[in-house]
């Protein structure tokens, strides 16, 4: 593993990106940086600035007015960058799915993948604290992989 | 007379000590946050990773702010459109340039490629000033309104902490001209600004403190203004009551906010090498510069130089984590008022404490110090 690849992978810094989700994602990420499961040990801190993170963590289905300030969050990251897609309702639409008879609802911008590419999905509603640090981990190996 | 090395070795010596200088402040920067996370209940970056995670995450994690800064070295630098380009990019790089430039000019364990080079306390103040006049610059150079508080924060905070650290710095070295004619030496000589003399005074000469003949520490000597340096130190390396100016949850990242990728990743060289210099000053200016010389137990006197060294680098390091996790954030005016309140007064009592101590030792009051 060259110096480059080891970099990025000793030091993700995330950014939490909150797209209209019911907030339940938003404790578990807060609790998974917390003291108890302390993700610093592996270099994980997070950061409220998109320049100067590496990872997005991406909550809660995207609202059809949260899509502008979505992509463009993610076009101020600079590269290399990954995304990581917290719970149900960013991974599929979760409660919001869009059902066969009535279509989808009307407020629902889209699971977070019709907007920005995503790299990892942590299922889950909302999903552990752990599930949510090893996503990170998964996230950051991406990220030494690319170029 | 000093004594000059010949030019390769100057040359030598000049590239050699900021890396030195870079890779102990990576280890001191290392240290305060494993401290802290410590003090705050948390693990901190894992010094010895679990064997089952190792494939994964590597073996240790000491040099963590070192992967932070090749990791930022790796990534995309983007700059404004709205940018004063020029200001923006140069920026970091005085600001790392002048650290740089003063590493050369302070002693470490009594090392300094220059020799007793005559004003490097004056021409150390001014290059770690260059620092807060450049991050004052980036971020109102950045266009960005968090940029600018962070700039109007950093004024403020920089004018608050520099009167008393630059009280305390003239007060201490004062000392040296003070008490040389106690010790017998030249009589009214002024004291000197070479730090390289203020470690030589210190290591030769000695006090009797409460019974026991210790090296004459200057913290011992004036410990008004080194209890004021230590708290201009806090605000000067953004330790928690002191971090206003970049302050995370209130403005982003302050003047930092707009700054990506190489050009972040200087800045935080910047701010190692500013830990490295700060104490290390600490430490000539107070604590005897760490220098040993006599060769106790038959080992050479610099191995005793730097683990003394590297014992007071460990005890500075442990006040400033106390104080890091113990304390919230102040409000802008209340670390003013703070400011003009504490070190002020603590360094301006600094500055009359050295005759009123001589007065007091040649009236025969005994106040536990007595010049040997």
């Amino acid at each position: 593993m060259g110096l480059k690849q080891k970099a990025r992978l000793y030091s993700p810094w995330v950014f939490h990106a909150h797209c209209s989700g019911c907030n339940g994602c938003g404790i578990e990420i807060a609790a998974a940086l917390n003291p108890r499961y302390d993700p610093e040990r592996i270099g994980v801190t997070l950061h409220n600035n998109p320049r100067h993170a590496d990872i997005m963590l991406v909550e809660g289905i995207v609202a059809k007015q949260h899509v502008p300030f979505l992509k463009r969050t993610y076009d101020q990251m600079p590269t290399p960058k990954a995304v990581v897609a917290i719970g149900s309702c960013a991974i599929t639409g979760g409660v919001f799915k869009p059902d066969d008879d009535k279509g989808p609802s009307y407020t629902q911008g889209g699971p977070v993948d019709r907007i920005i590419p995503v790299d990892v999905y942590v299922p889950g509603c909302p999903p552990k604290p752990e599930a949510i640090i090893d996503g990170v981990i998964k996230a950051a190996i991406i990220l030494s992989k690319r170029e | 007379m000093a004594v000059y090395l010949p030019i390769w070795q100057i040359i030598i010596i000049c590239f050699a000590l900021p890396a030195v200088g870079f890779f102990l402040g990576v280890l001191f920067q290392s240290l305060i946050r494993k401290l802290t996370a410590r003090f705050q209940g948390r693990r901190g970056p894992w010094y010895i990773v679990p064997k089952s995670l190792r494939p994964v995450v590597g073996s240790t994690r000491i040099l963590q702010p070192f992967w932070d800064i090749m990791k930022l070295m790796y990534k995309q630098t983007l700059i404004p459109s709205t940018a004063q380009r020029k200001i923006f990019i140069s920026a970091p790089f005085a600001a790392s340039t002048s650290l740089i430039i003063a590493i050369w000019f302070i002693p470490i364990i009594g090392i300094s490629p220059f020799g007793p080079f005559e004003f490097s306390l004056i021409i150390t103040l001014y290059l770690m000033l260059i620092v807060p006049l450049t991050i004052v610059a980036s971020g109102a150079a950045s266009s960005s309104p968090w940029g600018a508080i962070g700039s109007y924060r950093e004024v403020i905070l920089t004018l608050a902490y520099e009167i008393p650290f630059i009280l305390g710095i003239f007060s201490t070295a004062m000392l040296t001209g003070i008490l040389t004619p106690v010790y017998g030496g030249v009589p009214l000589i002024p004291g000197s600004l070479s730090l390289t003399d203020i470690v030589n005074f210190q290591a030769s000469h000695s006090i009797s403190f409460f019974g026991f003949k210790i090296p004459a520490f200057f913290i011992l000597l004036n410990p008004f203004a080194a209890a004021a340096i230590l708290m201009s130190l806090i605000g000067k390396l953004k330790i928690k009551p002191m971090d206003i100016p970049d302050a995370e949850v209130e403005v982003i990242a302050g003047a930092y906010t707009e700054y990506t990728g190489k050009l972040l990743g200087v800045y935080e060289i910047a701010k190692i090498l500013l830990l490295f210099i700060s104490l290390t000053l600490f430490i000539d200016m107070y604590l005897g510069g760490a220098l040993v010389t006599v060769n106790y137990l038959g080992v050479p006197s610099f191995i005793w130089s730097g683990i003394v060294f590297g014992v007071e680098i460990v005890i500075l390091i442990l006040i400033i984590s106390v104080v890091n996790a113990a304390n919230a954030r102040f409000r802008i005016d209340q670390a003013f008022t703070w400011y003009m309140k504490i070190p002020l007064i603590l360094s301006l009592i600094g500055l009359v404490w050295p005759y009123i101590m001589v007065s007091l030792a040649g009236a025969g009051v005994s106040i536990g110090i007595n010049i040997v």
